[in-house]
Protein backbone atom coordinates (compact mmCIF):
# COMPACT_ATOMS: atom_id res chain seq x y z
CA UNK A 1 0.00 0.00 0.00
CA UNK A 2 1.53 3.35 -0.95
CA UNK A 3 2.42 5.80 1.82
CA UNK A 4 0.61 9.07 2.19
CA UNK A 5 2.53 12.35 2.11
CA UNK A 6 1.03 14.71 4.63
CA UNK A 7 1.22 18.36 3.58
CA UNK A 8 1.03 21.15 6.12
CA UNK A 9 -2.57 22.13 6.59
CA UNK A 10 -4.84 24.22 8.74
CA UNK A 11 -8.19 23.38 10.21
CA UNK A 12 -10.61 26.23 9.65
CA UNK A 13 -14.03 26.36 11.31
CA UNK A 14 -16.95 28.13 9.61
CA UNK A 15 -19.45 29.46 12.11
CA UNK A 16 -22.68 31.40 11.69
CA UNK A 17 -26.44 31.23 11.70
CA UNK A 18 -28.54 29.09 9.42
CA UNK A 19 -28.50 30.55 5.90
CA UNK A 20 -25.27 32.49 6.37
CA UNK A 21 -23.57 30.61 3.54
CA UNK A 22 -21.30 28.13 5.32
CA UNK A 23 -22.27 25.14 3.17
CA UNK A 24 -22.29 27.24 -0.02
CA UNK A 25 -18.89 28.81 0.66
CA UNK A 26 -17.27 25.43 1.21
CA UNK A 27 -18.88 23.95 -1.91
CA UNK A 28 -17.80 26.99 -3.93
CA UNK A 29 -14.06 26.68 -3.25
CA UNK A 30 -13.44 23.07 -2.26
CA UNK A 31 -10.99 21.24 -4.51
CA UNK A 32 -12.13 17.88 -3.16
CA UNK A 33 -15.54 16.27 -3.10
CA UNK A 34 -17.46 17.98 -0.33
CA UNK A 35 -18.72 16.04 2.66
CA UNK A 36 -22.25 17.25 3.04
CA UNK A 37 -24.85 16.35 5.66
CA UNK A 38 -27.70 18.48 4.37
CA UNK A 39 -31.21 17.15 4.82
CA UNK A 40 -34.63 18.54 4.04
CA UNK A 41 -35.57 21.38 6.32
CA UNK A 42 -38.97 21.10 8.01
CA UNK A 43 -38.81 24.49 9.74
CA UNK A 44 -40.69 27.02 7.60
CA UNK A 45 -39.20 29.94 9.48
CA UNK A 46 -35.81 29.26 7.93
CA UNK A 47 -37.03 29.83 4.37
CA UNK A 48 -34.63 27.27 2.91
CA UNK A 49 -35.07 23.81 1.48
CA UNK A 50 -32.03 22.07 2.92
CA UNK A 51 -30.19 22.41 6.21
CA UNK A 52 -26.95 21.02 7.63
CA UNK A 53 -27.31 18.63 10.58
CA UNK A 54 -23.79 17.20 10.95
CA UNK A 55 -20.96 19.05 9.29
CA UNK A 56 -19.68 20.23 5.94
CA UNK A 57 -16.13 19.48 4.91
CA UNK A 58 -13.99 20.60 2.00
CA UNK A 59 -10.34 21.32 1.23
CA UNK A 60 -8.68 24.16 -0.64
CA UNK A 61 -5.13 25.35 -1.24
CA UNK A 62 -4.61 29.07 -1.04
CA UNK A 63 -1.93 30.86 -3.10
CA UNK A 64 0.79 32.27 -0.90
CA UNK A 65 0.96 29.54 1.75
CA UNK A 66 3.26 27.30 -0.34
CA UNK A 67 1.08 24.26 -0.83
CA UNK A 68 -0.53 24.43 2.55
CA UNK A 69 -4.08 23.29 2.59
CA UNK A 70 -7.08 24.70 4.38
CA UNK A 71 -9.42 22.04 5.74
CA UNK A 72 -12.79 23.74 5.96
CA UNK A 73 -15.27 22.50 8.58
CA UNK A 74 -18.75 23.96 8.37
CA UNK A 75 -20.87 23.81 11.51
CA UNK A 76 -24.63 23.28 11.50
CA UNK A 77 -26.07 26.73 12.11
CA UNK A 78 -29.19 25.93 14.09
CA UNK A 79 -28.69 26.12 17.84
CA UNK A 80 -30.17 22.68 18.51
CA UNK A 81 -26.95 21.34 16.96
CA UNK A 82 -24.74 23.41 19.26
CA UNK A 83 -23.60 20.20 20.97
CA UNK A 84 -21.26 19.60 18.02
CA UNK A 85 -19.77 23.10 17.73
CA UNK A 86 -17.08 22.80 20.37
CA UNK A 87 -16.09 19.33 19.19
CA UNK A 88 -15.62 20.63 15.65
CA UNK A 89 -13.61 23.57 17.01
CA UNK A 90 -10.96 21.32 18.55
CA UNK A 91 -7.57 21.83 16.92
CA UNK A 92 -8.72 24.64 14.66
CA UNK A 93 -6.21 27.23 13.47
CA UNK A 94 -8.79 29.71 12.30
CA UNK A 95 -12.41 30.70 12.50
CA UNK A 96 -14.53 32.19 9.76
CA UNK A 97 -17.58 33.94 11.13
CA UNK A 98 -20.37 34.39 8.63
CA UNK A 99 -23.23 36.84 9.01
CA UNK A 100 -26.40 37.00 6.91
CA UNK A 101 -27.26 40.65 6.22
CA UNK A 102 -30.74 39.72 5.01
CA UNK A 103 -31.80 38.62 8.51
CA UNK A 104 -33.98 41.04 10.51
CA UNK A 105 -31.29 41.54 13.16
CA UNK A 106 -28.00 40.25 11.72
CA UNK A 107 -25.82 41.85 14.38
CA UNK A 108 -27.78 40.32 17.23
CA UNK A 109 -27.45 36.92 15.58
CA UNK A 110 -23.68 37.32 15.24
CA UNK A 111 -23.35 38.54 18.83
CA UNK A 112 -24.60 35.14 19.99
CA UNK A 113 -21.75 33.40 18.15
CA UNK A 114 -19.23 35.98 19.37
CA UNK A 115 -20.29 35.22 22.91
CA UNK A 116 -20.39 31.47 22.41
CA UNK A 117 -16.91 31.31 20.87
CA UNK A 118 -15.53 34.16 22.95
CA UNK A 119 -12.52 32.29 24.31
CA UNK A 120 -11.55 30.84 20.96
CA UNK A 121 -11.89 34.21 19.25
CA UNK A 122 -9.74 35.86 21.91
CA UNK A 123 -6.94 33.33 21.31
CA UNK A 124 -4.25 35.35 19.54
CA UNK A 125 -2.98 32.21 17.78
CA UNK A 126 -6.31 31.84 15.99
CA UNK A 127 -6.88 33.51 12.65
CA UNK A 128 -10.35 35.07 12.49
CA UNK A 129 -12.32 36.84 9.80
CA UNK A 130 -15.95 37.95 9.48
CA UNK A 131 -17.61 37.44 6.11
CA UNK A 132 -20.89 39.25 5.54
CA UNK A 133 -23.21 37.72 2.94
CA UNK A 134 -26.38 38.82 1.11
CA UNK A 135 -25.50 42.50 1.13
CA UNK A 136 -27.13 42.59 -2.33
CA UNK A 137 -30.43 41.79 -0.60
CA UNK A 138 -29.81 44.10 2.34
CA UNK A 139 -26.90 46.58 2.13
CA UNK A 140 -27.28 47.60 5.75
CA UNK A 141 -25.46 47.20 8.10
CA UNK A 142 -22.51 48.18 5.95
CA UNK A 143 -18.88 47.21 6.52
CA UNK A 144 -17.99 50.16 8.82
CA UNK A 145 -21.05 49.36 10.95
CA UNK A 146 -19.94 45.75 11.33
CA UNK A 147 -16.39 46.87 12.20
CA UNK A 148 -17.75 49.24 14.81
CA UNK A 149 -19.94 46.54 16.33
CA UNK A 150 -16.96 44.19 16.58
CA UNK A 151 -14.78 46.87 18.18
CA UNK A 152 -17.50 47.70 20.68
CA UNK A 153 -17.77 43.98 21.47
CA UNK A 154 -14.03 43.86 22.11
CA UNK A 155 -12.92 42.06 18.94
CA UNK A 156 -10.37 43.15 16.36
CA UNK A 157 -11.54 41.09 13.40
CA UNK A 158 -11.26 41.92 9.67
CA UNK A 159 -14.62 42.29 7.93
CA UNK A 160 -15.15 41.28 4.30
CA UNK A 161 -18.29 41.56 2.23
CA UNK A 162 -18.60 38.33 0.24
CA UNK A 163 -20.85 36.37 -2.08
CA UNK A 164 -20.61 32.76 -0.90
CA UNK A 165 -21.55 31.58 -4.41
CA UNK A 166 -18.58 33.31 -6.07
CA UNK A 167 -15.20 31.56 -6.08
CA UNK A 168 -13.11 34.76 -6.18
CA UNK A 169 -15.14 36.30 -3.39
CA UNK A 170 -14.76 33.35 -1.02
CA UNK A 171 -11.06 33.04 -1.95
CA UNK A 172 -10.52 36.68 -1.04
CA UNK A 173 -11.88 35.94 2.41
CA UNK A 174 -9.64 32.89 2.74
CA UNK A 175 -6.59 34.89 1.66
CA UNK A 176 -7.34 37.48 4.34
CA UNK A 177 -7.58 34.67 6.85
CA UNK A 178 -4.42 32.97 5.57
CA UNK A 179 -2.37 36.13 6.12
CA UNK A 180 -3.18 35.81 9.80
CA UNK A 181 -2.29 32.12 9.69
CA UNK A 182 1.17 33.01 8.40
CA UNK A 183 1.59 35.63 11.09
CA UNK A 184 0.52 33.37 13.89
CA UNK A 185 2.20 30.16 12.76
CA UNK A 186 5.33 31.06 10.83
CA UNK A 187 6.76 34.15 12.48
CA UNK B 1 -31.59 17.24 34.69
CA UNK B 2 -32.91 14.22 32.99
CA UNK B 3 -31.70 10.73 33.60
CA UNK B 4 -31.94 10.04 29.89
CA UNK B 5 -29.26 12.53 28.89
CA UNK B 6 -26.99 11.24 31.64
CA UNK B 7 -27.53 7.75 30.33
CA UNK B 8 -26.74 8.67 26.74
CA UNK B 9 -23.60 10.48 27.80
CA UNK B 10 -22.42 7.57 29.89
CA UNK B 11 -22.94 5.32 26.90
CA UNK B 12 -21.15 7.52 24.44
CA UNK B 13 -18.31 9.49 26.04
CA UNK B 14 -14.93 7.93 26.75
CA UNK B 15 -13.77 6.65 30.12
CA UNK B 16 -11.05 9.30 30.12
CA UNK B 17 -13.61 12.05 29.94
CA UNK B 18 -15.70 10.48 32.67
CA UNK B 19 -12.74 10.47 35.06
CA UNK B 20 -12.95 14.25 35.13
CA UNK B 21 -16.36 14.04 36.76
CA UNK B 22 -19.88 14.56 35.56
CA UNK B 23 -20.38 17.05 32.79
CA UNK B 24 -22.27 20.26 33.52
CA UNK B 25 -25.55 19.37 31.88
CA UNK B 26 -26.75 22.90 32.20
CA UNK B 27 -24.70 23.58 29.09
CA UNK B 28 -24.49 21.03 26.29
CA UNK B 29 -24.63 17.25 26.29
CA UNK B 30 -21.54 16.57 24.15
CA UNK B 31 -19.32 19.50 25.04
CA UNK B 32 -16.66 17.44 26.74
CA UNK B 33 -13.54 19.23 25.59
CA UNK B 34 -11.31 21.86 27.15
CA UNK B 35 -12.44 24.68 24.88
CA UNK B 36 -15.90 24.74 26.46
CA UNK B 37 -16.95 28.32 26.94
CA UNK B 38 -18.79 29.66 29.90
CA UNK B 39 -22.42 28.60 29.79
CA UNK B 40 -24.58 30.97 27.81
CA UNK B 41 -28.22 30.74 27.03
CA UNK B 42 -28.86 28.81 23.83
CA UNK B 43 -31.90 30.24 22.08
CA UNK B 44 -34.68 28.03 20.81
CA UNK B 45 -34.05 26.58 17.39
CA UNK B 46 -37.17 26.58 15.26
CA UNK B 47 -40.15 24.29 15.01
CA UNK B 48 -40.98 21.52 12.58
CA UNK B 49 -43.98 21.59 10.27
CA UNK B 50 -44.19 17.80 10.30
CA UNK B 51 -47.77 16.49 10.24
CA UNK B 52 -49.33 16.35 13.72
CA UNK B 53 -51.67 13.53 12.63
CA UNK B 54 -48.79 11.41 11.35
CA UNK B 55 -46.82 12.11 14.53
CA UNK B 56 -49.77 10.76 16.54
CA UNK B 57 -49.87 7.61 14.41
CA UNK B 58 -46.15 7.03 14.95
CA UNK B 59 -46.55 7.71 18.67
CA UNK B 60 -49.20 4.98 18.83
CA UNK B 61 -46.77 2.54 17.19
CA UNK B 62 -44.08 3.39 19.74
CA UNK B 63 -46.49 2.92 22.64
CA UNK B 64 -47.54 -0.47 21.30
CA UNK B 65 -43.89 -1.47 20.77
CA UNK B 66 -42.83 -0.57 24.31
CA UNK B 67 -45.79 -2.51 25.67
CA UNK B 68 -44.96 -5.59 23.59
CA UNK B 69 -41.19 -5.36 24.01
CA UNK B 70 -40.27 -3.96 27.43
CA UNK B 71 -36.61 -4.62 26.65
CA UNK B 72 -36.85 -1.43 24.57
CA UNK B 73 -36.23 1.18 27.26
CA UNK B 74 -36.58 4.29 25.14
CA UNK B 75 -37.60 5.02 21.57
CA UNK B 76 -37.45 8.30 19.72
CA UNK B 77 -38.48 9.24 16.19
CA UNK B 78 -37.25 12.54 14.79
CA UNK B 79 -37.29 14.35 11.48
CA UNK B 80 -34.12 14.17 9.40
CA UNK B 81 -33.37 17.74 10.44
CA UNK B 82 -33.51 16.90 14.13
CA UNK B 83 -36.99 17.68 15.46
CA UNK B 84 -38.62 15.10 17.74
CA UNK B 85 -42.02 13.95 16.50
CA UNK B 86 -42.75 10.89 18.69
CA UNK B 87 -41.08 9.42 21.74
CA UNK B 88 -41.42 6.88 24.51
CA UNK B 89 -38.79 8.09 26.95
CA UNK B 90 -38.66 7.13 30.62
CA UNK B 91 -37.80 9.72 33.25
CA UNK B 92 -37.18 12.43 30.75
CA UNK B 93 -38.05 16.02 30.09
CA UNK B 94 -38.81 17.82 26.86
CA UNK B 95 -35.37 19.44 26.71
CA UNK B 96 -33.54 16.13 26.77
CA UNK B 97 -35.81 14.71 24.06
CA UNK B 98 -35.08 17.74 21.89
CA UNK B 99 -31.35 17.33 22.36
CA UNK B 100 -31.48 13.60 21.69
CA UNK B 101 -33.43 14.26 18.47
CA UNK B 102 -30.79 16.70 17.25
CA UNK B 103 -27.89 14.45 18.23
CA UNK B 104 -29.50 11.40 16.61
CA UNK B 105 -30.13 13.14 13.30
CA UNK B 106 -26.59 14.48 13.32
CA UNK B 107 -25.04 11.09 14.05
CA UNK B 108 -27.24 9.40 11.47
CA UNK B 109 -26.15 11.85 8.79
CA UNK B 110 -22.48 11.41 9.70
CA UNK B 111 -22.75 7.61 9.69
CA UNK B 112 -24.35 7.73 6.24
CA UNK B 113 -21.47 9.93 5.03
CA UNK B 114 -18.87 7.54 6.47
CA UNK B 115 -20.47 4.58 4.68
CA UNK B 116 -20.66 6.58 1.46
CA UNK B 117 -17.00 7.59 1.76
CA UNK B 118 -16.00 3.95 2.16
CA UNK B 119 -18.42 2.78 -0.57
CA UNK B 120 -19.92 0.50 2.06
CA UNK B 121 -23.47 0.76 0.80
CA UNK B 122 -26.67 1.89 2.41
CA UNK B 123 -26.80 2.54 6.13
CA UNK B 124 -28.69 -0.14 8.02
CA UNK B 125 -28.27 0.38 11.75
CA UNK B 126 -25.76 2.50 13.65
CA UNK B 127 -24.93 0.64 16.86
CA UNK B 128 -23.43 2.23 19.95
CA UNK B 129 -22.47 -0.45 22.44
CA UNK B 130 -22.15 0.84 25.98
CA UNK B 131 -21.29 -0.79 29.29
CA UNK B 132 -24.84 -0.47 30.55
CA UNK B 133 -26.85 -0.67 27.39
CA UNK B 134 -26.99 -0.06 23.68
CA UNK B 135 -28.16 2.71 21.41
CA UNK B 136 -29.35 1.93 17.89
CA UNK B 137 -29.98 4.62 15.30
CA UNK B 138 -31.46 3.91 11.90
CA UNK B 139 -33.06 5.75 9.05
CA UNK B 140 -36.77 5.36 8.39
CA UNK B 141 -37.06 5.81 4.65
CA UNK B 142 -40.60 6.64 3.65
CA UNK B 143 -41.35 7.18 -0.03
CA UNK B 144 -41.22 10.95 0.20
CA UNK B 145 -39.18 11.77 3.30
CA UNK B 146 -36.91 10.22 5.89
CA UNK B 147 -36.83 10.13 9.68
CA UNK B 148 -34.37 8.96 12.31
CA UNK B 149 -35.34 6.15 14.68
CA UNK B 150 -33.36 5.88 17.92
CA UNK B 151 -33.80 2.91 20.24
CA UNK B 152 -32.16 2.51 23.63
CA UNK B 153 -32.09 -0.96 25.13
CA UNK B 154 -31.04 -2.66 28.32
CA UNK B 155 -27.79 -4.55 28.67
CA UNK B 156 -27.45 -8.34 28.35
CA UNK B 157 -29.73 -8.77 25.39
CA UNK B 158 -28.82 -10.27 22.04
CA UNK B 159 -27.86 -7.67 19.44
CA UNK B 160 -29.30 -9.88 16.70
CA UNK B 161 -32.66 -9.90 18.40
CA UNK B 162 -32.65 -6.10 18.60
CA UNK B 163 -31.63 -5.74 14.96
CA UNK B 164 -34.60 -7.87 13.95
CA UNK B 165 -37.05 -6.02 16.22
CA UNK B 166 -35.81 -2.60 15.11
CA UNK B 167 -36.20 -3.54 11.46
CA UNK B 168 -39.79 -4.63 12.19
CA UNK B 169 -40.44 -1.31 13.93
CA UNK B 170 -38.81 0.64 11.11
CA UNK B 171 -40.94 -1.18 8.51
CA UNK B 172 -44.09 -0.47 10.51
CA UNK B 173 -43.32 3.25 10.70
CA UNK B 174 -42.48 3.36 7.00
CA UNK B 175 -45.82 1.75 6.15
CA UNK B 176 -47.75 4.31 8.21
CA UNK B 177 -45.78 7.16 6.64
CA UNK B 178 -46.33 5.88 3.10
CA UNK B 179 -50.08 5.56 3.67
CA UNK B 180 -50.36 9.08 5.06
CA UNK B 181 -51.29 12.15 2.98
CA UNK B 182 -48.24 13.84 1.49
CA UNK B 183 -48.22 16.75 3.91
CA UNK B 184 -44.81 17.24 5.43
CA UNK B 185 -43.16 15.30 2.66
CA UNK B 186 -39.87 16.28 1.14
CA UNK B 187 -41.15 15.80 -2.41
CA UNK B 188 -44.15 17.91 -1.63
CA UNK B 189 -41.98 20.63 -0.16
CA UNK B 190 -39.49 20.41 -3.00
CA UNK B 191 -42.27 20.92 -5.52
CA UNK B 192 -43.70 23.97 -3.80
Amino acid sequence: MPGILFMPDYKILLVGGSGSGKTTAIATVSETEVVNTDVFNTDDRLNKEMTTVGLDYGEVTIPGIQGARLRLYGTPGQTRFSFIWQTLALGSSGIILLADNSQPEPMESLKFYLQYFKRLLADTDKAVVLGVVKTDVSPSPDRPAWQQMLRESGFDIPVIIIDAREYDSVCQMLITLSKQLRLSNHE
Amino acid sequence: MSKLVNKIINLLVSNEVQKEGPMPLTTLPFSVNPVQETAIEIPESGQSTFSVELSADIQAILEQTIETHPEFENILVATADGFDIAAMIKDSDKDSIRRLAAISSSMLSLSIEILAEMSAGEQKILTLEGEKGNVFITQVSAETFSLSLTVITRENESLGKFFWLIRQLKNEIETVCNNAPEQGSEKGRANE
